[in-house]
């Protein structure tokens, strides 16, 4: 109780304020150092998102060896990537911090595996199509 | 390697601000460090964040401004607009004591998801400009 009290403090709001509330109307106040872990672990999935981004800019700016058709649909891949790992940044961050409120153990979710399927579908396209 | 804990902590330079000094020239630590150094692995993965939004928005904008003047003139008010916030906000966020030297109690976490969910609505719409700009952007 003691620590809920010491980290309300350090927010400066109370739980009912807090924003969303299908998250913080939930539990306790975790350890803070799980809720900064999971803050980082969001970054994290923030960054793919920008490094997908990145690629998807890429292949677009860049004049690579292939189709507009193909650079187009690379690009576009990417781009749906990388706006699938911002949601999952968000929507894992607010399940994963429910979950420490509850003290549940955190949820799993299946965008990696998307993502990575993704991602190699694009690096095959590439690979495929540019080296003919 | 010695321990700073056990030595006394650091004596010198501009660490003196979060050390306390005591009777005889004996500094201790304010309380107990965290070893995690979680803020710090925090505050440097902001950074990160924020130099890669930097980096992939200009590069956003640039393509942009080929394709539509108006599309990258709104993308780069709103992402000034944005950081501007989110520099108050995270200096709102700013520490008095070196981080390190905290309790894992008073340790800062966010005061809501609204941080998470601007950042993300950040790079959704970085994201649907670049998705856009690869099918053919309205000029």
């Amino acid at each position: 109780m003691w620590l809920c009290r010491a980290t309300s403090s350090v927010t400066g709001v109370s739980s009912s304020k807090r924003r969303p509330s299908w998250v913080y109307d939930h539990g306790t106040e975790p350890d803070p150092r799980f809720t900064l872990a999971n803050e980082r672990t969001f970054l994290a999935w923030i960054r793919t998102s920008l490094a997908l981004l990145a690629g998807a800019a890429a292949v677009h700016a860049f004049d690579l060896d292939v189709s507009d058709t193909v650079a187009a649909w690379s690009g576009g891949l990417l781009a749906v990537g990388g706006l699938l790992c911002a949601l999952q940044a968000w929507v894992g961050w607010a399940r994963n911090e429910r979950a420490l409120r509850e003290e549940r153990p955190l949820p799993s979710s299946g965008v990696g595996a998307v993502l990575a399927a993704a991602v190699a579908v694009v690096a095959l396209i590439l690979l495929v199509v540019g080296s003919r | 390697m010695s321990d700073p804990i056990a030595d006394g902590g650091p004596r010198r330079g501009w660490t003196r601000l979060v050390w306390r000094r005591l009777p005889g020239d004996q500094q201790l630590p304010v309380s107990r460090p965290d070893p995690g150094l979680q803020q710090e692995r925090t505050r440097l993965a902001w950074r990160r964040s924020m130099l890669a939004f930097a980096v992939v928005g200009l590069a956003v904008v640039r393509a942009a401004y080929v394709e539509s003047v108006h599309v990258a003139v709104a993308l780069a008010l709103m992402g000034i607009g944005i950081a501007m916030w989110l520099s108050l906000t995270t200096l709102r966020r700013g520490r008095w004591t070196w981080p390190s030297q905290r309790e894992p109690e008073f340790l800062e976490v966010l005061r809501d998801g609204t941080l998470p969910l601007l950042v993300t609505v950040m790079a959704a719409v970085l994201c649907l400009a670049v998705l856009l700009n690869a099918t053919g952007l309205p000029s």
